[in-house]
């Protein structure tokens, strides 16, 4: 039974699909910003770390890392803030990283990460297969430098010694004015992100790049569900929300919210031979156009990448290729 | 006389939904309500369909269930 464009395939209400692994020498770790220690061991909740990374030193593949959210700054004006780049290395495939909300599932209220003020510096670097990244804030707001971006899952060719864009998921996540970058790879699932640019434009906000020369092979298997691309507070970023450059097939980019369209850039910028389906979204434009090449607001590229059931402000945008 | 202590690995539960009742107990959750339900139904599953106790499932895979 299929309920397309609701998109959702089962049988019997059993979804497609499983657990992301069922191993049993997993272990859960702990880290606390306010009352941990990276001199614990990190495995119970008052035996916790204080820092992300330690906790990621510490782990192996397949482990659960939980991160609690930080006791508020003084005047509460804002929840606190780890402010680290997390870099998870090859050996740690299938790592899971969750922040835990004290009352209610947001991740604005849940953990945050703050990208340091250092040129180049990236939030979470990941070049371990399998990354998975669940009710997190990144933050890149209120800094001067130019940090390159809040997530990065980095492969090289061949996938032996980089391969963080092979089978990760970012759940649930805010990437306050950072970009989500995707180096090729496959099989990468985006859901329930908001990539948020209220504050301070993002450089991009999902930023597939692949160039056909150099590039990462394959690249398949993408997907983007669920999520929201804000523009600035009643203006339009500067950029594109979602940048793809490559040639990638499979790809799904369904039940998403763009807001108001950047002044230099477009909703989504597909720059390749990239194949798939835009089904169910939102562009908050009167004219929310798409064609293969330049001059929509929705380029689609040179592949088969089939519209269906997308609307802008003024109704449906018509479904085709 | 050595005594020699065995210490029994610790364990915050072999799933998802183990895990996130006990992280209910500690810090506060990672899943709404009603995914920590449908993670339990994909559990209770599992275990049906591969014999597999041991598993992980995300906010992802519980949304899949209508």
């Amino acid at each position: 039974m299929s309920t397309f464009p609701d998109g959702v395939f089962q049988y019997g209400g059993e979804p497609v699909g499983g657990a992301r692994y069922s191993s049993p020498w997993a272990t859960a770790y702990f880290v606390d910003g306010t009352n941990g220690y990276d001199g614990f061991d990190g495995k119970g909740p008052t035996t916790a770390k204080k820092t992300i990374q330690a906790a990621v030193t510490a782990a192996g593949y397949q482990d659960v890392i939980y991160v609690r959210a930080k006791r508020p700054q003084t005047d509460a004006s804002d929840p606190g803030v780890y402010t680290e780049s997390v870099n998870v290395a090859y050996a740690k495939d299938n790592l899971s990283i969750i922040g835990v909300t004290p009352h209610v599932l947001d991740p604005y209220y849940g953990p945050k990460l703050l990208v340091p003020d250092v040129v180049s510096e990236w939030g979470f670097h990941v070049i371990s297969p399998g990354f998975h990244l669940e009710n997190f804030t990144v933050q890149m707001w209120d800094i001067t430098t130019t940090p390159a971006g809040a997530v990065f899952l980095e492969s090289e060719s061949g996938f032996a010694a980089k391969a963080g864009s092979v089978g990760a998921s970012i759940v649930n996540c805010m990437l306050w004015s950072g970009q989500l970058r995707i180096d090729g790879g496959y099989d990468c699932t985006t859901y329930g992100v908001t990539f948020n640019n209220m504050v301070k434009d993002n450089t991009l906000g999902y930023n597939f790049s692949c160039p056909s020369t150099g590039g990462i092979n394959p690249q398949w298997g993408m997907k983007v569900q669920n999520c929201a691309f804000l523009g600035k507070h009643a203006a339009a970023p500067t950029n594109t929300y979602m940048y793809i450059q490559g040639s990638a097939w499979g790809w799904q980019i369904r039940d998403c919210y763009f807001d108001i369209v950047p002044a230099s850039g477009q909703f989504i910028y597909i720059n390749g031979d990239v194949d798939g389906f835009l089904a169910n979204c939102y562009f908050n434009s009167a004219n929310a156009t798409y064609a293969a090449g330049a001059g929509s607001e929705i380029q689609l590229g040179a592949g088969v990448m089939k519209v269906v059931g997308c609307h802008d402000v003024t109704g449906e945008i018509g479904s085709g290729t | 006389m050595a005594n020699i202590i065995i210490q029994k690995p610790v364990s915050f539960g072999k799933t998802r939904s183990e895990q996130e009742e006990n992280m209910r107990k500690e810090w506060g959750q990672t899943v709404t309500d009603e995914q920590l339900d449908k993670i339990k139904f994909l559990e209770k599953r599992a275990k049906e369909k591969v014999g597999s106790s041991k598993n992980f499932f995300t906010p992802v895979d519980a949304d899949k269930v209508k």
